[in-house]
């Protein structure tokens, strides 16, 4: 089965294109990486996935038509917003966060229970979200995103406000979730370097798909040059290196 | 006067009610402005405040309606205008067309007033200024009923207001693009009830001073509990300043209001 077909997908804001004529295909259940430069659309593509932008071109998601099956489509994904959308004024406890899919979607209290012990933020829920460290407020927020049941998970940057040796742990939690699940997980992250032992298929994105592929075979010096302009490439490159051969 | 004394005079034991219950709606929907970042919105709302009292009063000289109905209106449609304008310029350009647009209704509306009615630089003063110690007998039902419907629906919802301005794409995501709106519009119409509302009750000034006032004071814990007292306690006060020294509402409530910022600050520091 599909999870996802993009073909000729545009997205544009007030006349500006965000994203240009980007065409690509997903197998369920996979993993897939979505990198590239800031305002380069992706977290665009992630909302036009949830038929939360108008777009024009094809989108499937599981056969669906985000645009128009929007309620059908929102049963069957999750979804973690970039964490630069969260208000810290609003004083809320973890609690009140995690099981928000409960409150305003009826989700089953399992599934919250669940996500409580899989993220370990057990001890955390009595506490203001705005007290947490950075690491634990995003443990929160992906607790929340695994306390709605769900085919696809999509996370926009899961490992902003993270340290380190947070980002292991949150990548091995992911991987282990998609694992036991089987679920589809669409991650846009600066840092791929933790998913790469997984052989995930890779979207580099600038607006326009520079490259679409399994990671081995796009993260070359070239694509990345064109997707990042080539002074941050270095950087980007050594982070792939690192892990693996590519 | 003798405050104690005082509070045997039915006219004052009807501007206590009225100021109770403005107390609680203004705690709440300041609170709610602030988690939902309006305060621009707030501060500029005093234009179109007196825009739609002015609207109202004066469509009162003509037809019988109430005038707080037709203010209600002329102000949801006032935001509702800011709103559109929000999605295609930048927000600041929004919030000063607002005025604009709002001081010219004004201008016109309150000259059409006084140049009609005997009574119109009367009306005109009693929305700007006006006090609790004005509320009629026949207005403390209406008084009572529609401060408990706004609060009644203000704590059904309030878990959901939270939850929407902690993450407004969340909040999108998981009840649809149509259902976030709707409950940005439910934002925006409690707004503009609870402004028409304080605005009959202390006039335009005091209200809007009510509308901000509350959730921006300087304490150490910003909660729906110390916003209210806060909102009590100011109004009291001035109540009571107002019958001792003869002072008129507004100034007092100013003053007071005025007073719970500067004293946690001195308390703090000492
Ligand atoms: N609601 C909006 N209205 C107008 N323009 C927008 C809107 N959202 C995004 N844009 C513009 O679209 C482009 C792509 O934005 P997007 O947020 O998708 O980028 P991104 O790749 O997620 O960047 P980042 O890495 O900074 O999160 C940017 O130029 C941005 O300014
Ligand atoms: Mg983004």
């Amino acid at each position: 089965m599909m999870s996802l077909e993009a073909r000729g997908l545009s997205v544009s804001y007030g006349g500006v294109k965000a994203l240009e004529d980007v065409t690509f295909s997903l197998r369920h259940p996979s993993s897939l990486i979505i990198v590239g430069p800031n305002g380069a659309g992706k977290t665009t593509l992630l909302k036009a996935l949830l038929g939360m932008v108008d777009y024009e071109g094809e989108l499937r998601v599981f056969g669906l038509e985000p645009r128009r099956d929007s309620q059908k489509l929102r049963q069957l994904v999750s979804y973690l917003p970039q964490a630069s959308s969260v208000n810290q004024i609003v004083p809320l406890k973890v609690r009140d966060i995690v099981y928000s899919p409960q409150e305003l979607a009826g989700e089953s209290r399992e599934a919250a229970e669940r996500a409580i012990e899989i993220t370990d933020i057990g001890g955390l829920l009595e506490r203001r979200f705005s007290e947490l460290s950075g690491g634990e407020k995003q443990r929160v927020l992906i607790a929340r995103a695994l306390a709605k049941r769900a085919k696809m998970l999509l996370l926009d940057e899961p490992f902003s406000m993270v340290d380190v040796g947070g980002r292991e742990q949150i990548a091995e939690l992911l991987l282990e979730a998609q694992r036991r699940e089987g679920i589809t997980l669409v991650i846009v992250s600066h840092d791929l370097s933790y998913f790469l032992k997984r052989e995930p298929y890779v979207v580099l994105l600038n607006r326009r798909l520079i490259a679409f592929g399994m990671a081995q075979e796009v993260l070359t010096f070239q694509n990345l040059a064109k997707t990042y302009g080539i002074a941050k490439v270095g950087e980007v490159y050594f982070a792939g290196e690192e892990h693996g051969p590519y | 006067m003798d405050p104690i004394s005082a509070l045997q005079e039915p006219f004052v034991q009807r501007a206590f009610i009225a100021i109770t219950m403005a107390s609680l709606v203004a705690g709440l929907v300041s609170l709610m402005i602030r988690y939902s970042q309006l305060q621009f919105l707030a501060v500029e709302s005093f234009h179109a405040l007196v825009a739609a009292a002015a609207v109202g009063y004066f469509v009162e000289l003509f037809y019988p309606v109430s005038p707080e109905l037709v203010a209600y209106l002329v102000m949801v449609g006032l935001l509702g205008f800011l709103n559109v304008l929000e999605g295609r310029v930048e927000r600041l350009t929004a919030i000063a067309a607002l005025s604009l647009s709002s001081a010219t209704i004004i201008s016109l509306f309150s000259f059409g007033l006084a140049q009609k009615s005997p009574f119109g630089s009367t009306i005109i003063y009693n929305i700007l200024f006006g006090t609790p110690f004005l509320i009629l007998q026949r207005e403390v039902p209406y008084v009572v009923l529609a401060g408990s419907a706004m609060l009644l629906v203000l704590v059904a919802l309030w878990k959901r207001i939270l939850l929407l301005s902690f993450d407004p794409d969340y909040f999108a995501f998981i009840k649809g693009n149509n259902s976030f709106f709707l409950h940005r519009l439910f934002i925006y119409a409690m707004v503009a009830a609870a402004a028409v509302y304080l605005t009959k009750i202390t006039g335009a000034v005091a209200a809007h001073v009510l509308l901000i006032a509350p959730s921006l004071a300087p304490f150490r814990q910003v909660s729906p509990v110390t916003v209210v007292l806060y909102a009590l306690l100011v109004c009291y006060s001035a109540a009571f300043a107002s019958i001792i020294f003869n002072l008129p509402y507004g100034a007092a409530l100013g003053f007071f209001a005025l007073l719970g910022y500067l004293l946690p600050a001195v308390i703090r520091r000492s």
